[in-house]
């Protein structure tokens, strides 16, 4: 479940929620751990290290909203260092990336942004669904 | 083996956050904020889907059966069908003549690829032979099929002249990886 709440300066922004989240799609690892990563711009993979990329549906994240005014308002993300995706074990996601990097609004309250990550998976992964929640926060400044 | 989770794909839309400011508080509010600096925090979801990692077992040792040494040098070779043919000063006498074997699994119907030993060490009462010219009932890679799969291996067994009589073993590793 996708969730805004409010800090400091409520009346600058009317909205901002996850409208897709990440999907990684099927891989698997051997006796080498090894890393995928979505680009944010593309949403297309790259591999690196004992990982097997399957395919299956991948999906970069989306975060959209909505500001009060309409112009010169400048809106950019932030993200924790990592986030884990729990499972048989645990895959740890990180090196998220934005596209745009910010957005500057003219003439428009509507913004959205497409978030990249890299997921790495340990070595000898159990197969399964793996799941985490990524808190991503928005900062609005001069809105 | 395990089961293959199926793979998800989750979209979640969150309702609207209204911030509801009284209109004085707001006018107020907006002189001071010249740069105004606010934050807001949504969350999503993010998902994979590991599949199983591609795993070899071995059913059936690589056995040449008893052969008999005579002043000449010879081979024996066992094929990928428990097969033995023998050449130069080697004769076949029976024994227990197998293929190696193994059974593969793994995700789907992958492809994977077979790396076999270029050469294997048998010891022995007498001088240690030399086993060499692995090869595979598939060639260099195979398909598993609904995640499993599996292959035989065959190689050529060098035996010296007068080679001393006795059992000779050794081992050797094959691996398996997706590609």
């Amino acid at each position: 479940m996708a969730a805004g709440t409010t800090a400091a300066g409520a009346q600058t922004f009317q909205s901002f929620q996850s409208s897709q989240d990440i999907v990684f799609g099927t891989v698997a690892t051997g006796q080498a751990s090894g890393t995928v990563a979505i680009d944010a711009q593309s949403g297309g993979t790259t591999t690196t290290g004992g990982i097997t990329f399957f395919g299956g549906t991948v999906l970069p994240g989306r975060f959209s909203g909505q500001t009060k005014q309409a112009n010169k308002c400048t809106v950019t993300l932030t993200f924790p260092a990592s986030v884990p995706l729990s499972g048989a074990t645990t895959a740890t996601l990180s090196h998220f990336t934005l596209s745009p990097a910010s957005v500057t609004l003219q003439g428009t309250q509507t913004f959205s942004f497409q978030v990249g990550a890299r997921l790495t998976v340990p070595a000898g992964a159990p197969a399964g669904s793996y799941a985490g929640t990524l808190a991503a926060t928005a900062v609005f400044t001069d809105c | 083996m395990n089961s293959i989770a199926k793979n998800r794909s989750r979209s979640h839309l969150a309702g609207r956050v209204a911030a509801v400011i009284a209109g004085i508080a707001l006018a107020s509010m907006a002189a001071t904020a010249a740069q105004a600096q606010a934050t807001a925090t949504a969350t999503t979801g993010a998902s994979v889907t590991i599949a199983d990692p591609i795993a070899i077992t071995k059913t059936a040792d690589l056995a040449f059966g008893t052969v008999v040494p005579s002043a000449a040098a010879g081979t024996v070779t066992v094929g990928t069908a428990n097969d033995r043919t023998v050449a130069g000063g080697v004769s076949a006498l029976g024994g227990t003549v197998t293929s190696a074997a193994y059974t593969v699994t793994g995700y789907g119907n992958s492809t994977y690829a077979i790396t076999l030993p270029a050469s294997v060490s048998l010891s022995g009462p007498g001088t240690a032979m030399t086993a060499s010219s692995f090869v595979s009932s598939v060639g260099g890679s195979a398909s598993l099929s609904g995640g499993s799969g599996g292959f035989t291996v065959g190689a050529t067994l060098s035996v010296g002249a007068n080679q001393a009589a006795g059992a000779y073993s050794g081992t050797f590793d094959v691996t398996v990886a997706y590609n």
